[in-house]
């Protein structure tokens, strides 16, 4: 092969080069907003990844034949009309055409893939990213969840809960639950799940006193978190057996511990 | 003497015209477009009409030329009263052996370059006699055909001014001339310079012979090999199209000759320069000589004190 057609195939290469690189941060700011979409619905990051490798293939493909011999004489002036002339003249032979062609492959060792990226848009693009890593990291941390925003219409008004890991969040509640304390049913019984249970201890064990609940030290109490102290009321006899219970209220009686 | 046998040789071409053009100016100061443009109808093997208002150094600029290339010079001084055989040649009597016998003299029509003076002073029988030579590179006298040493190449000039008992050129022989080259008046500072060496007694400087016959073959060879990219060639016939077509500024356009002629003169004109390929500033450098005389101008265009240069540039504008 010649060397100025192998000098072709090094300039396709190069074109090759940009467009990877091209479509690799484009790619990576596609993911980083999926990723930080996603982290609002609770949806696993490899989705994100896989979209963003599927778009990584199909933006360096369109990229690699929309790049034509045009944009690299234009990033490379200097060797413009030559490459131009040396490509119309591939087919001919005179001792001309080697001396131009001989002094284009010396000319293209200056010709590099930087020159053909635009550096405005790459700092731009970075920007973007770094922007995006900043928002995914603050979303994480304040865990929004949108899935798990409940917001029903049953006449007692509008309840809401937010979940948020080692944050007090402040909880809002209307209408009659906090008055009633009926609706807790005895305080004295622990009630979990749909079941009741009794517990049946023996009395030389220490005493199931659901009123002297104590919180370990630092922890709040937060869904699926249960009392570490349980003591049972002196002379009490508590069987355990299962019964059917209302979850609502045990959710209700934690609800009142994290008011107080 | 230039020996091109290999690519490592061309690029040894942009010092040798290098040194050319620092000879010529030990004689000829100033005036570097005019000597390029010289140069380039000689590389292009073709012939040059030259304009320019008398004492402008045109005759001693064309000896200087036909010096250091070696090549033998002849002058032709055109009057009313020329014939052709005052140029081509005539058969005289002479004495052989106690016999006579027709010979044949050549006239100076018979050398390398040949420096027409005045042309349009001569005859049209005149004319045509020495466009004939242009064209076929031989003269024929009775039924004899004589042919004429290569390279060949007809320097005409004209003078702008005292138009009064003269036979101007007929555009369709003008076309015949690749280029037209305009003289104008030098800058101050050679003016200077010129009245200084011509003004006292000044050694002339000798000048050395850098080229020969066979290397100014080699030469015009190469022009032809210079290599020209497909769209500027298309522009190139663009060009000349547009001269057939503004017709609001033309009267008569460009031939295909004037195509051709385009792109051998733009080729040349990249060799001289030390390109080896053809650029779009030479396309735009060689676009007024070769086009200025081979343009009618019509008179809405001659009324509004455009001329030819004008109008080519607008067409390059376009």
């Amino acid at each position: 092969m010649r060397k100025i057609e192998k000098l072709f195939l090094e300039l396709k290469l190069e074109v090759l080069k940009i467009a990877i690189f091209r479509a690799f941060l484009n790619s990576i700011i596609f993911f980083l907003i999926l990723n930080l979409v996603f982290s609002f619905l609770d949806v696993a990051y490899y989705y994100g990844l896989v979209l963003g490798i599927t778009f990584f293939i199909i933006n360096a493909y369109l990229f690699y034949i929309q790049t034509t011999l045009k944009q690299i004489e234009d990033a490379n002036p200097e060797v413009r009309e030559m490459l131009r002339t040396a490509k119309d003249t591939l087919s001919d032979d005179n001792i001309m055409i080697r001396a131009l062609h001989s002094e284009i492959v010396e000319k293209a060792k200056k010709i590099y893939s930087g020159n053909m990226l635009n550096y405005k848009n790459l700092m731009n693009r970075l920007i973007v990213m770094g922007v995006l890593v900043i928002a995914t990291i603050f979303a994480a941390t304040l865990r929004v969840n949108v899935n798990e925003i409940e917001l029903p219409f049953d006449g007692i008004g509008i309840r809401g809960r937010f979940t948020s890991y080692g944050l007090d969040a402040p909880v809002d509640l209307e209408g009659d639950l906090l008055d009633d304390d009926n609706i807790y049913g005895e305080a004295r019984i622990a009630k979990l799940g749909n079941d009741v249970i009794d517990l049946n201890l023996n009395p030389s064990m220490s005493e199931l006193d659901l009123n002297k609940l104590k919180d370990e030290q630092g922890v709040t109490l937060g869904r699926m978190s249960y009392p570490v102290d349980v003591g049972t009321p002196k002379g009490s006899e508590l069987s355990l057996s299962k019964k059917p219970v209302d979850s609502e209220l045990v959710n209700a009686f934690y609800m009142k511990k994290i008011a107080r | 003497m230039v020996r091109i046998e290999g690519v490592a040789d061309i690029d040894k071409l942009k010092d040798v015209f290098g040194t050319l053009k620092k000879e010529i100016a030990k004689i000829i100061i100033g005036q570097e477009d005019v000597v390029d443009q010289i140069l380039i109808s000689i590389l292009c093997g073709s012939n040059a009409l030259l304009e320019s208002y008398p004492g402008l150094g045109k005759t001693t600029m064309i000896k200087t030329v036909a010096q250091i290339l070696d090549l033998e010079f002849s002058r032709i001084q055109s009057t009313p009263d020329l014939i052709p055989s005052d140029i081509i040649g005539t058969y005289i009597i002479e004495e052989e052996h106690g016999r006579k016998v027709f010979k044949f003299r050549k006239g100076p029509l018979f050398a390398n370059i040949v420096l027409a003076d005045e042309i349009n002073r001569a005859t049209p029988k005149t004319q045509s006699a020495l466009l004939e030579a242009m064209q076929e590179h031989q003269v024929t006298v009775g039924n004899q055909t004589f042919e004429l040493d290569e390279p060949f190449f007809v320097l005409a000039t004209q003078n702008p001014i005292d138009q009064e008992g003269t036979y101007p050129l007929p555009e369709a022989q003008t076309d015949r001339f690749l280029l037209k080259i305009k003289i104008g008046y030098p800058a101050f500072d050679d003016e200077l310079t010129i009245v200084n060496n011509y003004t006292k007694n000044v050694k002339v400087p000798d000048l050395k012979v850098l080229l020969n016959k066979a290397s100014l073959k080699n030469l015009q060879m190469l022009t032809k090999e210079v290599p020209i990219s497909d769209d500027l060639t298309r522009k190139v016939v663009d060009l000349i199209n547009e001269t057939r077509k503004r017709k609001e500024l033309i009267e008569y356009g460009a031939s295909p000759r004037a195509s051709i002629g385009l792109i051998l003169a733009a080729k040349a004109h990249a060799l001289i320069h030390g390109r080896k390929f053809v650029s779009e500033k030479d396309i735009e450098a060689m676009a007024y000589p070769v086009l200025r005389h081979r343009i009618i101008l019509n008179f809405k265009a001659e009324r509004e004190g455009k001329s030819s240069d004008d109008v080519i540039k607008i067409l390059l504008q376009k």
